[in-house]
């Protein structure tokens, strides 16, 4: 039952944000031939290039590369809003914590469902980019779609987590998705006022869409290699810190 | 009318706070470290630094985020029946909201040019307030359409969720557009390109491009307008 409760109350959310995802990744693949048109009157993109090689240089810097990546985040960063703080603003409290079930279940099951729907979200363009390329007469390689999306689902729990900690800690939502977003976009520069802040494996947009990683040949624009599974147990690591401390810092059973 | 701006200046502060923090963390995260600069290099690093996509991005979101909550968001908070029941018009709720939200999105503004400007004096970078105020005033035009935009979302959609990420996505899909058609040549369409000063004849020492702010700051008051005529109509 409580399953059921978090889903309803988190759905709305996630198929909105499949609805985007699915949208951008269909307009991507569908209207290659008008976008690639666009862009080579401006930016040089695939120049020098043929076939599928001009393809996912087309397709790199749109989907993994930069715009729909951020979009992710960002959805990932809104499907962890919510939990008791909200709930007290909403005036929903007294019902769920009425609920014969102590407080940090609430938080697990809230933490387990957003994490099921950030895989979800990442799955949508491992499916998408394949079956819209095929669509247009493009080929579009399921194993690197496969590839990317399990390099965002890591890099989309990690935002899903710090989200959903600071969602714990602060009254209004809202201002976690901000504080988050905002946190991850400043973390590069933080990095780079460290000695090895250039490292790319301490990047988190580095470690989602391959930029200067070794399984990613930045030529072709395309995973190399088998799965980065290093990377991604760290990233998954990482996020599982993020809602242990969420969970297990025991704000919410000292707060009245 | 006092009590009706203080109301509204003690519902956003915290907002205000939060955000002016983070657009300063990234301001002093982009300035603070630049190192030794070359006399001629800095004002196109300082304008790079300052000025660039890590803390244009922040400055977007406090904006958007200033923008988030009108009459439609307080009904879950329980204080919509407080609000309405004060002796003044939905309209006149919504302006005063708008007037404090615009003076907060130049209050950043003001804050973020003075940073810089303390940043780079203390680097001994020197520079001048007068490039500084003339970016901030590109910042602060474009800022209040977001602001605006944000206004109008939350002024439509009740989830002050939903009503920021439409707000959000809505200027991201203005800037995906623009630079993705015929209007890519027409570089004053470009809200982004507009605050990076970058612009034949928006020199950071020059003369700002005051027809396209013109046109921007109307835009931004017509939503305002859009957005108390849409209040004003609605079943709350």
């Amino acid at each position: 039952m409580l399953w059921y409760k978090t889903w309803r109350e988190s759905r709305s959310r996630f198929l909105i944000g499949a609805l985007v995802i699915a949208a951008a990744c269909l307009v991507v693949t569908v209207l290659q031939s008008w976008l690639r048109q666009r862009a080579a009157a401006g930016v040089p993109l695939g120049t020098g290039l043929e076939g599928a090689d001009a393809y996912r240089s087309y397709l790199y810097p749109r989907v993994y590369g930069g715009v729909l990546r951020a979009i992710y985040l960002i959805l990932v960063a809104l499907l962890a809003a919510g939990g008791l703080q909200r709930e007290e603003v909403l005036g929903t409290l007294g019902f769920t914590l009425a609920l014969p079930v102590r407080r940090a279940r609430h938080l697990s099951t809230r933490a387990a469902v957003g994490l099921v729907e950030v895989a979800g979200l990442a799955a949508l363009p491992v499916v998408l980019v394949p079956v819209g390329s095929a669509l247009v007469g493009e080929a579009y390689p399921w194993q690197q779609a496969a590839g990317f999306g399990m390099l965002w689902c890591g890099g989309g729990a990690v935002a899903f987590g710090l989200t959903f900690l600071l969602s714990t800690r602060l009254r209004r939502d809202l201002d976690a998705v901000v504080l988050a977003l905002v946190a991850l976009r400043l973390y590069p520069l933080v990095l780079a006022k460290l000695p090895s802040g250039d490292a790319p494996w301490l990047r988190l947009s580095n470690l989602m869409n391959g930029a200067g990683m070794p399984y990613f040949d930045s030529d072709a624009h395309r995973l190399v290699g088998p799965l980065p599974w290093g990377s991604l147990g760290g990233l998954v690591a990482v996020a599982l810190v993020l809602v242990a401390t969420a969970i297990l810092w025991p704000v919410h059973e000292r707060r009245r | 009318v006092a009590v009706l701006w203080y109301k509204t200046w003690c519902e956003s502060r915290a907002r205000l706070a939060l955000t002016a923090t983070l657009v300063g963390a990234a301001c002093v995260l982009s300035v603070g470290w630049l190192g030794a600069v070359d006399p001629g290099e800095v004002q196109r690093r300082v304008m790079s630094a300052a000025y660039g996509d890590s803390v244009k991005s922040v400055f977007l979101l406090a904006t958007i985020t200033l923008g988030a909550g009108s009459l439609l968001q307080e009904r879950p908070l329980g204080t919509l029946g407080l609000t309405l029941s004060l002796p003044v018009s939905r309209a006149r709720l919504l302006f005063t909201r708008a007037a404090v939200g615009m003076a907060q999105v130049w209050l950043l503004v003001l804050g973020l040019v003075v940073l810089v400007a303390l940043l780079t004096a203390v680097a001994g970078h020197g520079w001048p307030w007068r490039s500084s105020l003339g970016v901030g005033v590109l910042w602060g035009v474009c800022g209040g359409v977001f602001f605006a935009i944000s206004l109008l979302a939350a002024s439509l959609i009740p989830s002050e969720h939903l009503a920021w990420s439409c707000a959000f996505f809505a200027i991201m899909g203005y800037e995906l557009a623009i630079n993705g058609s015929a209007l890519r040549a027409r570089p004053h369409f470009d809200l982004f390109r507009l605050m990076s000063g970058e612009l034949e004849g928006t020199s950071s020492v020059g003369t700002l491009p005051w027809t396209p702010l013109l046109v921007i700051a109307a835009v931004s008051v017509a939503m305002i307008l859009a957005s108390a005529l849409r209040l004003g109509r609605r079943e709350l």
